[in-house]
């Protein structure tokens, strides 16, 4: 179910009804929980079982290693819920690039085969709860937390609908807490999570949707071969457009939640405003790259080790991260190209001086713009739907290609990205080291009715073709 | 634009946030209905944003129809000239489901319902020689694949919800989108004019040439992301040797055998053509060459509009669409026609 549709505002009014019934606080959970698979079912029924083996899984994994002590026998169960979890990812994400690879591969190699072309869906969304219930599970194998004392909580800290199919990951450490208590919002925390769900449908439709796809698509059309000025706007494009459309989800998902007096953690923190790689990082899709900080990168050593032994730790985690966002070399490169990018960054800390000079505000802007321009050159890949199609891509950018110069977006469409991705680079400077919340807490009443008003008619008048989050089929 | 997404920050802002909700949501109202009247009496109307799941919508109520359910397949030519209503006033207690799709051949949906064991209604395929080629045939594809492997009763609940919705309300126009209106405005310094393709809930559509734009035509069209939009040959390009065309017929044959062997009908009707487009179809596809192949070796029935004498008072202003003036009457003839060819019953007889 899309936050998009109307289908999803009728359901979510059923929910908010029902959460708001004097009815106990186990059953207002259990109406949670039921909603959450009505809500994943709504897109494909079966595939809920695929949630419910890994609740179980790691339900049952967890509990068993709260009273293991033989460690032989906690890695078994350690490798167990691995097994499990990771299996069903690899074999519903991974099995049609493996093979396809592995064919390649064998072709290299003189061998011609040609096995059935497997017809797998992706589950949407398993990447996501995949991480989700691993968190919970290398927490309690590491001692760091006990394991869940609820099953119904539990399962609902897997399954809660507000960020179950594009995250945030949430940690079994922030949500299981939260169900001790009897929860519902607060007057103030139902219309701050109200205007936090038209602001991420604003986002989503409006900007990412109306504004940002047509020409994102447009330029990134196989058949298209844009031009130097084509490129970048068709990037940028693309820029504004994930941002909004992810960031449009996370703002939905953190205000559908507080609606229901729950607290998700950051996703995103201004991201382009962002100075340097690692800086980008803890703003963009937080709760993705902490969850590889804390199970992949410091598990491997992080930044100790001698040599290039944390370059490696880097290197191997940015691969990773690349391609849990799909099943394809052009994900893989992007990731690897942010490693590169902080691999870079890392060596520039150690050999260049730091001093004054770093700190006035039109280098800090300077080193951000650069920052997002190196961003966009990321994008190129997570966008093209193929490596040659990236590298054409590069090439127009760069000035080496397209020499046709199509496809004309025209002037009215340039201006529009522009405008758009300035807007956007401006307010997240402005708002880089606040936030939003401090930001709506300076504005008076009026103003925040005149704004909301605003974000309703265009979301009303802006409704396009109905796209589902980019996110989705990660 | 929202950044930090979090909650778990316990400063939400504060305020009177019940006034300040209510407040926007009174002024939404207002500044959308004040838009409403502003459009209607600036001539525009209510129109459906025609897509995949719009077609789903009606492709779903054809499994399991039967002989009383009469399913319209072709491209634009006949979705434009096919009127529910007036066919039911002809022949009442049908169930009339329109699955044309605007600038793609038919043959893949033909071969769906083929395929579909439940479908046992009345096929009226309205297609011209170039449409049956393989290179243009397929393109309703994407709309079948989508059907079978995405189609849900969310996504259903959905489109019925939103089609209610564009069918009462102008401001959902795709035209009058604020951004098509600030591009109309910046581009011509006036504000759009109604858009002369009306499409209904049922995804018929009704063509108003006497507020055509020629040379706008193309920018006018509604954003349809759904929509079929073939690329590859241009239509004189479109070509076909006789064995291929026999190949084309048998391969169309197999599947009206299939959809009669469940006890239902398929007809086949070469829809209206008229001017320079005629003569061009007359001489890439001559009938005798084309047409009178099909209809010598197909069990389906077969209607060529030169065959039907009452079609000869319709002109095409655009030479292959009818004006929406002369729908209904179209469509009145039509059931005259299947009527007298025994495959729907009219007025008194109730559906077979």
């Amino acid at each position: 179910m899309l936050f998009n549709s109307l289908t999803f505002l009728a359901f979510f009014a059923v929910v908010l009804i029902l959460h708001n019934l004097p009815l106990s606080w186990r059953t207002r959970k259990a109406n949670l929980l039921v909603a959450s698979y009505i809500f994943y079912a709504a897109w494909n029924p079966p595939f809920v079982v695929l949630l419910w083996v890994s609740t179980l899984v790691d339900w049952f994994v967890a509990r068993r290693l709260a009273v293991t002590r033989r460690v032989p026998a906690r890695r078994g169960l350690l490798l167990i819920s691995l097994a499990a979890n990771l299996g069903l990812l690899g074999f519903f994400k991974y099995g049609a690039f493996l093979t396809t690879n592995v064919i390649a591969f064998a072709r290299l190699l003189g061998v011609h085969f040609q096995p059935l072309a497997p017809d797998i869906i992706l589950p949407v969304g398993i990447s996501f709860y995949t991480f989700q219930t691993l968190s919970y599970t290398l927490d309690v194998y590491s001692g760091k937390r006990e394991p869940g004392k609820s099953f119904l909580d539990y399962a609902l800290y897997v399954t809660f609908f507000p960020q179950l199919v594009a995250g945030p990951i949430v940690r079994a450490g922030d949500f299981l807490p939260q169900c001790e208590e009897p929860k519902r919002a607060s007057a103030e925390q139902l219309g701050w999570g109200l205007s936090l769900l038209l602001l991420g449908l604003f986002e989503k439709v409006v900007v990412a949707d109306g504004l940002l796809a047509p020409v994102s698509e447009q330029v990134y059309d196989p058949q298209a071969c844009p031009g130097f000025c084509g490129a970048w706007t068709g990037t940028f494009a693309f820029a504004g457009q994930i941002f909004c459309d992810f960031a449009g989800y996370s703002s939905c998902a953190v205000g559908i939640a507080l609606c229901l007096g729950f607290a998700l953690p950051d996703n995103f923190r201004f991201p382009y405003a962002a100075i340097g790689f690692s800086d980008f990082w803890r703003r963009w899709h937080i709760s993705l790259s902490t969850w590889l900080r804390d199970y992949l990168y410091i598990p491997m050593g992080g930044n100790r080790g001698e040599g290039l032994r944390p370059l490696r730790n880097l290197s191997v985690t940015m691969f990773l991260g690349g391609l849990w966002h799909g099943a394809s070399w052009t994900f893989v490169l992007w990731g690897v190209l942010h490693g590169v990018y902080l691999a870079i960054e890392r060596v520039l800390l150690w050999v260049v001086p730091r001093g004054a000079f770093w700190r006035r505000n039109p280098v800090r802007a300077g080193l951000a713009l650069a920052t997002f321009l190196m961003v966009c050159v990321g994008w190129v890949f997570f966008r093209a739907r193929s490596l040659g199609a990236a590298s054409a891509m590069l090439a127009s950018m760069f000035g080496g290609g397209g020499a046709q110069g199509q496809p004309a977006l025209g002037m009215g469409k340039v201006a529009v990205v522009l405008g758009i991705t300035i807007g956007i680079l401006l307010l997240h400077w402005l708002l880089r080291d606040s936030s939003l919340e401090a930001l709506v807490a300076r504005c008076p009443w009026w103003l925040r009715s005149l704004v909301l008003a605003s974000l309703m008619i265009a979301i009303v008048t802006l409704s396009g073709e109905d796209r589902a989050f980019i996110y989705f089929q990660f | 634009m929202h950044s930090s997404t979090s909650s778990s920050d316990p400063r939400v802002p504060p305020g009177p946030w019940g006034r300040t909700h209510a407040v926007a949501a009174l002024l939404a109202l207002a500044v959308l209905g004040g838009l409403e009247a502003f459009w209607r009496a600036r001539g525009h109307v209510p129109s459906v944003n025609d897509d995949r799941d719009s077609w789903c919508v009606v492709r779903e109520r054809a499994s399991g129809a039967g002989r009383d359910t009469l399913c319209v397949l072709g491209a634009s030519r006949i979705q434009c000239a096919f009127v529910s209503r007036a066919f039911l006033e002809k022949c009442p207690g049908y169930q009339v489901l329109n699955l044309a799709v605007a600038g793609a051949g038919p043959f893949a949906t033909l071969n769906d319902l083929a395929e579909d064991e439940s479908f046992r209604g009345t096929v009226l395929c309205a297609v011209t020689e170039a449409g049956l080629l393989p290179e243009v045939a397929d393109a309703q594809e994407p709309f079948v694949r989508y059907y079978h492997s995405e189609w849900s009763l969310n996504k259903r609940l959905n489109r019925v919800m939103r089609t209610a919705l564009q069918e009462r309300l102008v401001v959902l126009h795709p035209n009058l989108a604020l951004e098509r209106v600030a591009q109309e405005f910046l581009a011509r310094r006036r504000l759009p004019t109604p858009y002369f393709v009306v499409t209904h809930g049922d995804r018929s559509r009704d063509i108003d040439f006497s507020r055509r734009v020629v040379e706008k035509v193309e920018e006018q069209r509604p954003a349809e992301g759904g929509a079929a939009r073939r690329r590859g040959p241009t239509f004189d390009q479109l070509t076909i040797s006789d064995e291929g065309w026999r190949a084309r017929v048998a391969e169309i044959e197999r599947r009206v055998r299939r959809i009669q062997g469940r006890g239902g009908a398929v007809v086949l009707l070469r829809p209206i053509s008229r001017g320079e487009r005629k003569a061009l179809e007359d001489k890439l596809f001559p009938r005798w060459k084309y047409w009178d192949v099909l209809a010598a070796n197909t069990s389906a029935v077969t209607i060529h509009h030169e065959d039907v004498p009452s079609f000869a008072e319709f002109a095409c202003p655009d030479d292959v669409h009818l004006d929406f003036r002369d729908t209904a009457r179209f469509t009145g003839y039509l059931a005259d026609e299947l009527c007298r060819r025994g495959v729907v019953q009219g007025k008194g007889a109730g559906p077979m």
